[in-house]
């Protein structure tokens, strides 16, 4: 899953200027190479990086109301969280998964098998220690319009229904701390360099980056498991200019794991040189711009008939039912898009059957509404919600919910056959 | 009428009914696989949709007697119960209580016939709550349909759900139809019948036969 428009940071380099302020105490320092410079002046050490303002300590009121909204929207069903209990396992979308296609899950041998051939999704997310590596700023931005990160992953970060209010409350919750400042810079040549020989790229896509194709050998054993984690969780580097903070990209590189214990990125064994030029090659290596955002297209209604049956196993009992099931029926809770979750409130929408899906969902005002019905451009809503996702991969953020929530979007010749569906009538 | 006011007293204490409670699942797969009370009561809603009352009625017996007409609370096997009493009345309210589902509801009297669908429709309403699914709205206007004094209402849940484009099964548009007739709105009448056959739905019949 791809893209997301390119965030503009300032990325004047400013020259060291208190020598010059007695000398010059009228002249600006930050209007550039322009700056008239006395020649007798000695070189100004080499700059620090970009000099954005050090994010400060989060405001303690915004880290409270931020630590209710970790347990509102109910993140310990996917991720694990410093200080606080995992979901029970009947609620945890992302342990179930693990422990079935690990074998852990009691079932006879022959269901597991079967079910282990159908698991794609949720199968793997980042846990969520060690944060403060992030940019609070950028983490707030993210969590309220949220882009796929790590291109191994099928899943990627739902859109929660919060506000940019509600986004930066759990930024602070999450990264309470303030930023150390920015070692100086590295060498980036020398950076280039290094991400070649350590092999960096076995692991991580560079989108927009030169390919540097990574070494024959590993800089450090890994076993096949390792090595199958490390492909799942490792991000595209082409965010992290964004993303992290510039004094912890360093030490990240220098030592993953002290950082955040338990990730899938080894320790690459590096002087502090040379982290600080891969650093300097990561966050400043120019960038192609990311592909213009593809518009999502609906598909023509089909000539030919359509039926309930072929909807269903193509669609709704692939991914849907999984969230949106009758609850007298799943036995569990039906799903967060029944019985609500994840913050969301119940939609009791029933995705499970024939009479479930006709039955419609519940509005923002409490009525219950058909999931047919057309807006305003003609596209029945759950025909738009379909569409939506594929335009939040394509990076925008539709004002209806993509579907399925935060997972791979319902090929268009799928959608295509349940738009048809509709049209003739839902033949049962 | 005296059995009837029996299970209405259960509907008040509320019987438990116990049954296996493991693991839940993601939605469907896992509790189905482990829970047998499960089983039974899957087989007798296929049983209900093949339109075999007896049978579907009889293998809830087996698995929960008399269980299944008393109303539940709350707790562990709440679901299944509620399944299961739906499909007992289902059964009831689609043989026109000719079924016998015991406690002397049901039969070849009209009383017990009469006492069944009571019945039936106190337990569809009770499950539906005072936020009902279309779908349960439109199984209470089934058995509702059934008794001469709830026809009016049978037809003002099904014109609400045909109106909100929520009309859950073919039969809602069969019985919409009906009952538009008989009122006399002939285009109401019309347009569902139409509705129902475009659902295409395998057994139900959608053309109204009498046209007087
Ligand atoms: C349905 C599962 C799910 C829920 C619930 C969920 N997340 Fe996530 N989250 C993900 C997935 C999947 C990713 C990986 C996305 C990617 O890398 O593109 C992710 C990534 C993240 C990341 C990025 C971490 C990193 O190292 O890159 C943060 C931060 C995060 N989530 C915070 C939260 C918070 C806060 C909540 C609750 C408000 C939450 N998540 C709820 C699935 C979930
Ligand atoms: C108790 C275990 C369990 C829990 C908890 C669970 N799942 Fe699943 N999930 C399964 C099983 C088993 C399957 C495979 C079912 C099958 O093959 O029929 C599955 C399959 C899926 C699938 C379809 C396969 C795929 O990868 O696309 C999706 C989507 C899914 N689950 C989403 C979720 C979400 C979202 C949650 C949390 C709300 C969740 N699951 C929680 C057991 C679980
Ligand atoms: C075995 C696979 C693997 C190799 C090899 C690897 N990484 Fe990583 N890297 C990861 C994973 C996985 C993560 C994410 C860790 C987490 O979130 O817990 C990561 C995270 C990062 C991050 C943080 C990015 C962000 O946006 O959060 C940077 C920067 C990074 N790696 C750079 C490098 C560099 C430079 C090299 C080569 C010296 C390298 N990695 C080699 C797997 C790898
Ligand atoms: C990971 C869980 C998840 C999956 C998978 C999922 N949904 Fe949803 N769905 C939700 C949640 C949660 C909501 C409620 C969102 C909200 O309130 O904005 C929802 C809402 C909806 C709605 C809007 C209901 C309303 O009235 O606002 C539609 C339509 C819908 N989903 C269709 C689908 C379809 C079709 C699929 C499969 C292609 C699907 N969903 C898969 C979680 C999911």
């Amino acid at each position: 899953m791809r893209r997301q428009p390119e965030l503009v940071r300032p990325r004047t380099r400013r020259r060291s200027c208190a020598p010059l302020l007695a000398v010059f105490s009228l002249l600006s320092c930050g209007t550039g190479p322009q700056d008239p410079v006395r020649a007798d002046i000695p070189p100004a050490p080499p700059p620090a990086a970009p000099q954005i303002a050090l994010e400060p300590p989060a405001d303690p009121a915004a880290v409270a109301r931020g630590q209710a909204l970790i347990d509102r929207f109910e993140c310990v069903r996917c991720h694990d969280l410093p200080g606080r209990e995992p979901a029970p396992l009947e609620k945890h979308c992302v342990r179930c998964h693990q422990d079935i296609l690990a074998g852990r899950f009691p079932a006879p041998p022959g269901t597991l098998r079967e079910w282990q051939g159908h698991i794609t999704h949720l199968t793997d997310v980042p846990a969520l220690h060690g944060l403060d590596r992030f940019r609070r700023a950028w983490l707030a931005g993210w969590l309220h319009t949220p882009h796929d990160l790590r291109p191994g992953l099928d899943s990627t970060m739902p859109r929660l229904a919060l506000g940019t209010a509600e986004a930066a409350d759990l930024a602070a919750a999450l990264i309470p701390a303030a930023e150390a400042a920015a070692p100086a810079a590295g060498d980036l040549a020398r950076g280039r360099e290094l991400f070649g020989d350590k092999s960096c790229a076995l692991c991580h896509r560079f989108t927009g980056a030169p390919n540097i194709a990574p070494a024959a050998r590993l800089p450090v054993p890994l076993d096949e498991a390792q090595l199958q984690r490390g492909l799942a969780q490792a991000p595209d580097l082409r965010f992290t200019r964004e993303r992290m903070r510039p004094a912890a990209l360093v030490a990240w590189l220098l030592d993953p794991p002290r950082h955040k214990p338990g990730t899938p990125m080894p320790k690459i064994p590096l002087d502090e040189a040379d982290a600080r030029a891969l650093a300097a090659y990561v966050t400043e290596v120019p960038l192609e711009p990311p592909p213009a955002p593809k518009h999502v297209q609906r598909l023509p209604l089909l000539e030919r008939r359509v039926t309930w049956a072929e909807v269903e196993a193509k669609v709704f009992k692939r991914t849907c039912w999984h969230c949106h099931s009758d609850p007298d029926y799943a036995r569990g809770d039906g799903g967060p898009g029944n019985s609500g979750g994840y913050g969301f409130t119940p939609r009791r929408l029933d995705l499970a059957s024939y009479t479930g899906i006709a039955s419609g969902s519940v509005g923002d005002d409490g009525k219950r509404r058909s999931v047919f019905a057309p807006l305003a451009d003609g596209t029945p809503r759950i025909v738009a919600h379909m569409l939506a996702r594929h335009a939040e991969v394509e990076g925008a953020a539709p004002e209806l919910r993509g579907m399925p929530l935060g997972l791979t979007p319902v090929p268009l010749a799928d959608i295509q056959l349940v738009d048809t569906w509709i049209a003739q009538g839902r033949p049962q | 009428m005296s059995r009837l006011a029996l299970a209405l007293s259960l509907a008040v204490t509320g019987a438990v009914v116990s049954l296996p409670n493991v693991a839940d699942a993601c939605g469907n797969t896992v509790r189905r696989l482990v829970d047998s009370g499960q089983e039974y009561v899957q087989r007798a809603e296929l049983l209900l949709a093949k339109a075999q009352y007896r049978k579907a009625v009889s293998t809830i017996r087996e698995a929960f007697g008399d269980k299944a007409i008393a109303a539940h609370m709350k707790g562990p096997g709440a679901h299944l119960h509620g399944r299961a009493q739906r499909i007992v009345a289902l059964a009831v309210a689609r043989s026109g209580g000719a079924v016998a589902i015991g406690m002397d509801l049901g039969g070849a009297a009209q009383s017990r016939k009469d006492a069944a669908i009571a019945w039936a429709v106190l337990a569809l309403r009770l499950q539906a709550g005072d936020q009902p699914t279309p779908a349960q709205t439109a199984e209470l206007a089934e058995a509702l349909a059934r008794q001469t004094s709830g026809r009016a209402e049978a037809y003002d849940l099904l014109k609400g759900l045909g109106d909100g484009d929520l009309m859950p099964t073919a039969q809602g548009w069969a019985l919409l139809a009906e009952l538009s007739k008989e009122r006399g709105d002939v285009e109401g009448s019309k347009t569902a019948v139409e509705r129902c056959v475009k659902m295409r739905a395998r057994g139900v019949k959608c053309e109204l036969t009498e046209q007087a």
